[in-house]
């Protein structure tokens, strides 16, 4: 193998980084008209016309009504106190940081569980008596399963699900239990809905529904319950805006996904150090991101050698580790591999690449052949990096 | 904005007495700017070149450059509004430690609700009657070993006791903070409001003087707060990526970012209009007996002149609450000014102490807050004017029509 990775001298695979996230934006013609809209109308903020529209078609996607906030922490927030969470709640030791971050601000003592070998919430002990609710976080591309919702439903908790990371498999769920399940969903940039910031609440019950509403404001007009403690958690015109244009602009952006994932399940073929993370029963045009993982035995180096290798090209990459470090510093007594081996074990394997708008099909297969090439020169990398 | 029907004739034009309405669009109370389209799709375009669409990307740094100038602060953070930024900031200042932040009932309702986010308790202190905010001594009388902070809140007319305030806090050792929406672009002591205490708190909501749909900024001369908002605003994320402290989900995005940039220049001509809109009413209210602009101070001082307040005489036939009804059916957003006061309202967090604040709950009978900002023209409150001088001319008859229409509804 004749080529060299940037990192040890060569020119670098990209000249400007490619970032991880979807950041996917709907057609220049279709936002300019929406926000002379906005202008015309001159009603920017406060449960305007376009943040009406989206609770209701988010709402009439999900067969459940729709809560629409300032981000995926607000909905956190915004969802724990519509489900009366209090006390004590289960997490799970690896997920998205706004979840357990979330739940803290809702003043919730947040009890972190395990995960097993899929991302999934393992909750150990599973009835834990004293615990008031479940917050759950769906694995990105996964759907939300029953067999996870009957058991909350066997404790006699609510459930909150973080679908952040999946919201076209998650998308189908129908609650078991639909006056004690919400579901918490992101609109951030990096996500395939992307309202620059955003988040959602879906609720399938009027009173939660109508805690939801009640608790992301302080107007006496929007008051549909006596909920202890408010905010301003309202979306504004402008992301209400750009999530509608992305709804529609949709498959656009899943057809991409789709023909990103095919290049890289193909070139992962011949890949032995590298896994490429393939949800169970994820349908092709549900895609939202590339996650690899890396067996470290085997390359002999690990994840931050990897970063390196790949920064130094101009791919960027993302842990999972943000919120095991946020919960190690937390609670540095109770982290550690022994705590929750599946979290750690993720943490220290599994790399998010870029993925979405960002990458072209000639920039994956780019990609591809830099993970190729890693993999030639691993016991280099090992020795050099490792 | 010719959206003036006829001029009220007769009282019985009155839409609180069945007559159409006054207005055929809404005359809100807030600014509701609307920058210049073409500047806001040339920033559009570039946000969406640079494909950074929140995270602290280039248009948020910017902005955060021209507001420390705006403020004359060494540091601003922006935020996704300026509540996530009390809250955020709330727990910076009290450290993880339980306990009480003082502040005031005069405010707006979500004020205590933001404390109670923050895992604090509030604990109101009345106002001083001659800046409607905290002082010293109305806080040093409600200080206490379980206090954790001081957040004073600058009134439009006049910012709290910044002096005396500042002492106070340094003198115990407690952190004081400020919420300055309505302080933005005043100056205090020739200086603008944005620079003291540990931190203030603005707004970029839309009904406030500089619209970025939603959002908010915290602006500080303290380094160490800064990166402390910093890392707050982004989920605890430190500058190397890593998760390192408890955090919030706080960040601005670019969209509402290029917003601000695009009207940011028109700020200081926004508060013009709003003198003159401020003038108009006085003017229009000169000789309609009860009825008092409250003023603004004179001087060198630089003023937004966001709101007009109109004190209602309490020997009126009709009580400040009659004419609220009144103009509220004339399709404006009318507001009596901070009443209930916050500790007395029926939404307020269950846990709090309700004390008797005996200035609050005067002033929070006085005042009217007028319609104000961009959707208001000078003919809009010629119209107002004429008709609160035509509803007191003949305030005894309209009493009177006002009772026979509640009794006739209940």
């Amino acid at each position: 193998m004749t080529q060299l990775l940037s990192v040890f001298g060569s020119k670098p695979t990209f000249e400007r980084a490619i970032p991880v996230g979807q950041r996917y934006l709907a057609d220049p013609a279709t936002l300019r008209r929406a926000f002379e809209g906005i202008f015309e109308r001159k009603w920017f903020a406060n449960h305007g016309p376009l943040v009406q529209q989206l609770d209701a078609r988010l709402g009439e996607d999900w067969r459940g009504q729709a809560t629409c906030v300032t981000n995926e922490g607000m909905a956190v927030m915004v969802g724990a106190t519509a489900l009366r969470f209090s006390g004590s709640v289960l997490a799970p030791a690896l997920g998205p940081t706004h979840l357990t971050q979330g739940l803290r601000w809702a003043g919730l003592n947040v009890v972190l569980c395990d995960v097993d070998e899929d991302g999934w919430l393992d909750p150990a002990p599973p009835e834990d008596a004293t615990a008031s609710g479940w917050a759950i976080s769906v694995p990105v591309g996964q759907s939300i399963p029953v067999a996870l919702g009957e058991r909350a439903s066997a404790a006699q908790v609510p459930v909150l699900w973080d679908a952040s990371r999946s919201y076209l498999s998650a998308q189908g769920y129908t609650p078991l239990r639909p006056n004690e399940e919400a579901v918490a969903l992101s609109f951030n940039a990096n996500q395939v809905l992307g309202g620059g910031e955003g988040g959602a609440v879906l609720c399938w019950s009027d009173a939660r529904a109508h805690r939801a509403r009640t608790a992301r404001n302080f107007h006496l007009a929007q008051t549909f319950d006596r909920v202890e403690v408010r905010i301003n958690g309202k979306m504004a015109e402008a992301p209400a805006a750009l999530i509608l244009a992305a709804l529609d602009a949709l498959p656009e952006f899943q057809a991409h996904n789709a023909s990103l994932w095919k290049i890289a399940s193909e070139r992962a073929a011949g890949w032995g150090i590298f896994k490429l993370a393939n949800p169970t029963g994820c349908q092709p045009t549900h895609r939202e991101s590339l996650v690899i993982s890396l067996d470290v035995e085997e390359a002999r180096f690990g994840l931050d050698a990897l970063q390196r290798v790949l920064q130094a090209e101009g791919i960027s990459s993302q842990r999972f580790d943000g919120p095991v470090a946020h919960l190690a510093s937390l609670s540095p007594s109770r982290w550690g591999p022994a705590a929750y081996p599946n979290a750690h074990r993720i943490s220290q394997t599994h790399l998010e690449l870029p993925f979405g708008a960002p990458v072209s099909i000639e920039s994956m297969d780019r990609i591809c052949s830099v993970l190729d090439l890693i993999q030639v020169n691993a016991n280099r990398i090992a020795s050099r990096l490792g | 904005m010719n959206t003036v029907s006829a001029t009220r004739r007769t009282i019985h034009e009155l839409a609180a007495l069945g007559g159409s309405m006054l207005f055929s669009t809404v005359k809100p109370i807030g600014q509701l700017s609307v920058p210049d389209p073409q500047q806001f799709f040339a920033l559009l375009d570039e946000v969406r070149s640079n494909g950074v669409y929140s995270g602290n990307g280039p248009m948020v740094e910017l902005l955060e450059q021209r507001l420390c100038e705006l403020h004359d602060t060494r540091y601003c953070v922006a935020y996704g509004n300026a509540s996530i930024a009390i809250v955020g900031l709330t727990q910076i200042l009290s450290g993880g430690r339980k306990g009480e932040i003082i502040l005031p009932a005069f405010t707006y309702t979500g004020l205590p609700h933001l404390v109670r986010w923050a895992g604090q308790m509030p604990r109101f202190a009345d106002v001083d009657p001659s800046i409607h905010a905290l002082s010293a001594a109305t806080v040093q009388a409600v200080i206490g070993p379980q206090t954790t902070g001081i957040l004073a809140v600058h009134q439009v007319n006049a910012p709290a006791d910044i002096d005396g305030l500042t002492a106070l806090a340094d003198a115990q050792g407690i952190p004081l903070f400020f919420d300055s929406v309505h302080a933005l672009y005043n100056t205090w002591r020739g200086r603008p409001i944005g620079g003291h205490g540990r931190a203030e708190v603005f707004s970029l909501h839309a009904t406030k003087m500089l619209n970025g749909f939603e959002g908010g900024y915290v602006t500080t001369n303290d380094p160490e707060m800064d990166q402390q908002l910093r890392n707050m605003r982004n989920g605890g994320r430190a500058i190397n990526g890593n998760v390192e402290s408890f955090g919030i989900s706080g960040n601005l995005s670019e969209f509402h970012a290029a917003f601000v940039l695009a009207g940011i220049e028109d700020l200081p001509a926004a508060c013009g209009r709003n003198k003159d809109r401020y003038e108009r009413y006085i003017a229009g209210l000169k000789n309609v007996p009860g009825l008092t602009v409250f003023p603004y101070p004179q001087g060198p001082e630089r003023l937004n002149y966001e709101f007009t307040l109109v004190e209602v005489a309490d020997d009126l036939p009709l009580s400040r609450d009659d004419l609220l009804e009144i103009l509220l059916a004339e399709n404006t957003r009318t507001r009596a000014y901070y009443s209930p006061p916050v500790h007395l309202s029926p939404h307020r967090p269950s846990q709090m102490a309700a004390p008797s604040l005996p200035v609050t709950e005067g002033l929070a009978k006085r005042y009217l807050q007028m319609p104000m900002g961009e959707l208001v023209s000078l003919e809009d409150i010629d119209q107002i004017c004429d008709l609160l001088r035509l509803v007191l001319l003949h305030a005894d008859e309209v009493a009177h029509q006002l009772h026979l229409r509640r009794g006739s509804k209940s």
